[in-house]
């Protein structure tokens, strides 16, 4: 049978993303600037309503041998995502994205003021970070850490497209992957979770 | 009968899910369930037959992900050849009324460019093979489940260019009537009117409660038959089933109020069945659909958003046009987009609505630069386009790849001209300025060019365009030279106005060869309104002609109107000839702060005006040996040592550059061309579609003077070694965010030592090392942009 996928809207309003975050995201270390912290707080703001934070996730039985983990609709051999699911369980795979506006507002400060193009940029990474924590929090019942993505260890990037796939991202969240294999919108993440029992 | 003949003047019923009934069957469908109409027919013609007994009038083929991104050739014309087959099969057996095939199109699954790597004429290829095998045996030709603006402006081109049969669309919008890419309703309608579809609307991702509310938009402004496959609902798991939160019934009774409002053509999406299609059916069996009228709403449109030529008078920006303006004539024979960009951006932040783009300069091909302003403008900003060109070929290349409905500037009353445009117009849309002119010239009276404007519109007509699609511009020219020009403008304004069409005016024109002509253009504005203009081409920077739009309230009571228009010449310029010249005075700097300080601290105004203040006395090239670099320096170092944050030294690069444009300001007053540094090619690699970096390098290396030449994103490697050779660049720069685009770099670096070996090649990026940088054979690797300017530094040094 084809998977029940499910789709999760999040009201951008409602991510509350730490300014800390969208800083450090920009390259900067300590916050002591004001300015910065004026002007991050700025470009967040215009951020958000471009944000349309959505997500679309499965849950799938996961069986290994050796380190050959069968998802039973694709197969991926990794010995770090043995080690994070720790044997056969049940999966989540999820992929979500704050959506096209985020690379939108970076485009368009990149070639007039690239300093608000960073900050943009920060903030953005910063916003899929916490709509990622917030679906493993509040939606999964996990860590907010406790996820797994393609290109972690030694699991290979390939199993993106094989996730996004699965869970029809681009049909349901309009999430893609280029040709070598990078997500658009480009603020967005394909991960795997344990699911709790 | 034709299916539009049976649309004219009754409903016509689509069928509902197809994956829904797969997975009712137990069919494991993973991914490309189109396969079954190879492996499976029956149980694809069993699904058709269940709608058409339920009462369907139209069956869509199984061929939604049919695409040669997921199907080799070959196989793609076995499954398309057999959907149709099943079709028809499923038809033959039905029996009964007249029945009809759509030919279903759904998305390619990947994002086009700028934002993806799908380029549109590749994405028009992807689905014109779609078309060219399907189409003779379809009677429709369906384009669904659309999330984005420019991949369905693809698939309809694909459509109109490979088949005559009729095309229909439906978009997905979300909760907040948007499709996921971010366009509104209306500026799908604007697009999809302008592309002559035939039928227009929306299906899947909403229930039909929410999807009545987005169809009310769709009856207020469209002239076509609307049409509606909404969902059942949402879904929710039930056990180890999805159900649907909405039932037959209440379907029905919703599609009878999509009905009231003006749908004639629908359907189910996810999750309705024949029981659904069946209800729908019966519901509406003795009802008529609504009346399809006319509408009269003139509107151009982006990728996100519609602008209508109403009440409020339009403000189209009129910089980018190299005519009169030194430094957009040197961004376009130089190719320096970003000059271009900022002057879009800035355009919009200051209030502009659409932009005008005129890249008409003999030197340059002319076709060639607009298509890639075009691309670049619109991937910076979602300001509606006017395309502005006498030329054939720009024209038609900018129409084809503008996201959107644009403005088209200009046709005029000559048959040539109009033979020329309307076409054009015709088949890509577009919203039409009409110069009135003609073989005899420009008409000394009001009559003359209202006259002209009726001549246009009328062939307009001929040629199937409307005219709320006609923008009349009644030509502006100059008082000093004809002190009757002002009136007769402003008086054909008004007769065109009162003919209920839309009316547009270059307003700068009329001062031309007075003083104080910010004054003269913003009183002739203000009188243009009060006749009724719809538009202005203008600069959205002048303040004075700001407030007067904002202050217009348009009044039907406007007695004195006609003795203003006639006055308006000798008044003003008897008034401006009376008015003191006031030089523009250097804004003064605040408290003790100085050029170096303001640089370092990232002021760009504050610098600007510094920079202007210390020009009074000092020599342009000691101000940026003395002030400028040593700022550049301090903060450089600071960079490298840690103390100074990225965003903090790119602010800093800012305020430099903005000193620098002063600079370069006083060097071309005085006749002196600035020199210029040394060539460095930039560039990001093909396949990876991040320039963020990029960028952030380019602006550092301009700052300490080098003539960076930005190829862009997503390069292909010939490009970058013949750009090298071309310009004898002996540095090239190049950047790649992800190890996939690597091989990419590696490809770039073999071909330029093959081609160039006296050219060496600096590489950067997230995924980049030291190591990485060696392993590819790249001579030069930078962790940062600061260690980028160092490199070149260096290189340049050692050259000698």
């Amino acid at each position: 049978m084809t998977p029940h996928i499910e789709t999760i809207t999040i009201d951008p309003s409602t991510l509350c993303v730490p300014s800390c975050d969208m800083l450090r995201y920009s390259g900067c270390r300590e916050q002591s600037d004001e300015r910065l912290c004026a002007l991050s707080r700025e470009v967040y703001e215009e951020l958000v309503p471009l944000l349309t934070p959505m997500a679309v996730c499965t849950r799938v039985q996961v069986r290994f041998q050796g380190d050959v983990a069968d998802f039973g609709y694709f197969r991926t051999e990794s010995r770090s995502l043995h080690k994070f699911l720790g044997g056969d369980c049940t999966a989540i795979l999820f992929a979500a994205t704050v959506g096209l506006g985020a690379d939108r507002l970076i485009a368009k400060y990149s070639p007039i003021l690239p300093s608000r193009a960073v900050i943009a940029d920060g903030c953005a990474t910063a916003a899929i970070e916490c709509l990622c924590d917030h679906l493993c929090s509040s939606v999964f019942g996990v860590a907010p850490s406790a996820r797994f993505s393609p290109g972690y260890g030694d699991l290979p990037l390939k199993i993106q497209g094989d996730i996004l796939s699965l869970v029809q991202a681009h049909l349901k969240i309009g999430l893609s992957m280029t040709d070598s294999m990078m997500l658009t919108p480009t603020k967005s993440v394909t991960a795997i979770v344990k699911a709790k029992d | 009968m034709n299916i539009m003949e049976k649309l004219k003047d009754s409903f016509l019923f689509f069928d509902g899910a197809m994956g829904t009934e797969l997975q009712k069957k137990g069919l494991r469908t993973g991914d490309l369930p189109e396969r079954l109409c190879i492996y499976n027919p029956q149980a694809i013609i069993d699904i058709h037959r269940s709608y058409l007994e339920a009462g369907c009038d139209v069956i869509t083929t199984n061929t939604f992900g049919a695409n040669a991104l997921k199907f080799s050739m070959e196989e793609l014309e076995q499954v398309i050849a057999a959907a149709l087959d099943c079709a028809e099969k499923a038809i033959s057996v039905a029996g009964g009324k007249k029945r009809y095939i759509a030919l279903d199109i759904g998305p390619l699954g990947k994002i086009l460019k700028p934002f993806g790597d799908l380029d549109f004429e590749d994405a028009v290829e992807l689905f014109a093979q779609v078309v060219r095998l399907g189409e003779s045996r379809a009677d429709v030709i369906l384009i669904e489940t659309m999330n984005d603006a420019y991949e369905t402006k693809a698939a309809v081109l694909a459509a109109k260019e490979n088949s005559s049969k009729p095309v229909f669309v439906t978009n997905v919008y979300d909760e907040k009537e948007k499709l996921m890419t971010g366009a509104d309703a209306l500026s799908m309608i604007a697009l999809l009117e302008g592309l002559s579809v035939d039928a227009i609307g929306m299906n899947c991702s909403l229930g039909p409660h929410k999807m009545n509310e987005i169809l009310t938009t769709f009856a207020e402004y469209s002239s076509l038959p609307l049409m509606i496959s909404p969902n059942a609902g949402l879904p929710r798991t039930q056990g180890d089933t999805v159900v649907f939160d909405v039932s037959a019934e209440e379907f029905a009774t919703q599609m009878v109020r999509s009905a009231d409002i003006g749908a004639r053509i629908l359907g189910g999406c996810c999750g309705t069945t024949p029981e659904y299609i069946r209800a729908v059916v019966s519901a509406l069996e003795n009802k008529k659909p609504r009346e399809i009228t006319r509408k009269h709403h003139t509107l151009v449109s982006s990728y996100t958003h519609a602008v209508e030529f109403g009440d409020k008078a339009v403000i189209i920006g009129e910089r980018i046009n190299p005519t009169g303006k030194k430094r957009v004539k040197q961004a376009l024979r130089e190719g320096d987009m970003a000059f271009i960009l900022r002057e879009g951006v800035y355009q919009q932040q200051a209030g502009a609505s659409v932009l005008d783009v005129n890249c008409g300069l003999p030197e340059i091909d002319e076709a060639q630069v607009m298509e890639d302003v075009i691309k670049a403008l619109q991937g910076v900003t979602d300001t509606p386009l006017q395309i502005d060109t006498s030329h054939k070929e720009a024209l038609e290349r900018a129409l084809r790849i503008y996201n959107g409905k644009p403005m088209i500037n200009s046709v005029n009353g000559k048959q040539e001209s109009m033979d020329t445009v309307f076409p054009l117009a015709k088949k890509y849309g577009g919203v039409i300025v009409a110069l009135t002119l003609d073989e005899k010239g420009i008409p000394q009276t009001a009559q003359g060019r209202i006259a002209i404007a009726e001549k246009i519109i009328a062939t307009a007509e001929s040629y199937g365009i409307s005219r709320k699609n006609i923008i009349v511009d009644t030509l502006t020219m100059a008082i000093s030279a004809d002190t009757t020009a002002a009136e007769v403008t402003l008086k054909a304004i008004k007769g065109i106005a009162d003919m209920g069409v839309k009316t547009v005016l270059g307003v700068s024109n009329v001062s031309f060869g007075l003083p104080h002509r910010d004054y003269v253009n913003s009183e002739f504005f203000r009188l243009a309104l009060r006749c009724g203009l719809s538009s202005a081409i203008m600069n959205p920077h002048s303040e004075r002609m700001l407030t007067v739009w904002k202050d217009h309230k348009q009044s039907s009571d406007d007695s004195t109107l006609t003795a203003e228009v006639e006055a308006f010449a000798e008044k003003i310029m008897a008034e401006v000839m009376a008015m003191e010249d006031v030089a523009d005075t250097l804004p003064v700097s605040k408290g003790d702060l100085d050029l170096k300080s303001a640089i370092i601290s990232g002021l760009s105004e504050e610098s600007s005006a510094l920079t202007a203040q210390l020009l009074t006395t000092e020599e342009p090239l000691h101000l940026v040996s003395s002030h400028i670099i040593p700022a550049l320096d301090i903060v450089g170092a600071g960079f490298e040592e840690g103390r100074v944050y990225l965003p903090q030294l790119l602010m800093s690069a800012e305020a430099a550059k903005a000193a620098f444009a002063k600079v370069k300001d006083a060097l071309a007053s005085k006749g002196t061309d600035t020199a210029k540094g040394e060539k460095i090619v930039i560039a990001t690699v093909r396949g990876d579609i991040h320039d963020i970096g990029k960028n952030i390098v380019k602006i550092l290396l301009e700052n300490y003077g080098y003539q960076v030449i930005d190829l862009g994103k997503d390069v292909p490697e010939e490009t970058i070694v013949e750009t090298a050779k071309k310009e004898q660049a002996s540095l090239v720069a190049l950047s790649a965010l992800m190890t996939t685009t690597v091989p990419a770099m590696e490809r770039t670096i073999t071909l330029m030592k093959e081609s160039c070996p006296n050219t060496k090649v600096t590489v950067g990026g997230a995924v980049m090392s030291e190591e990485y940088a060696r392993m590819i054979e790249a001579d030069y690797y930078s962790k940062d942009a600061m260690g980028a300017v160092r490199i070149a530094e260096r290189h340049f040094a050692d050259r000698g």
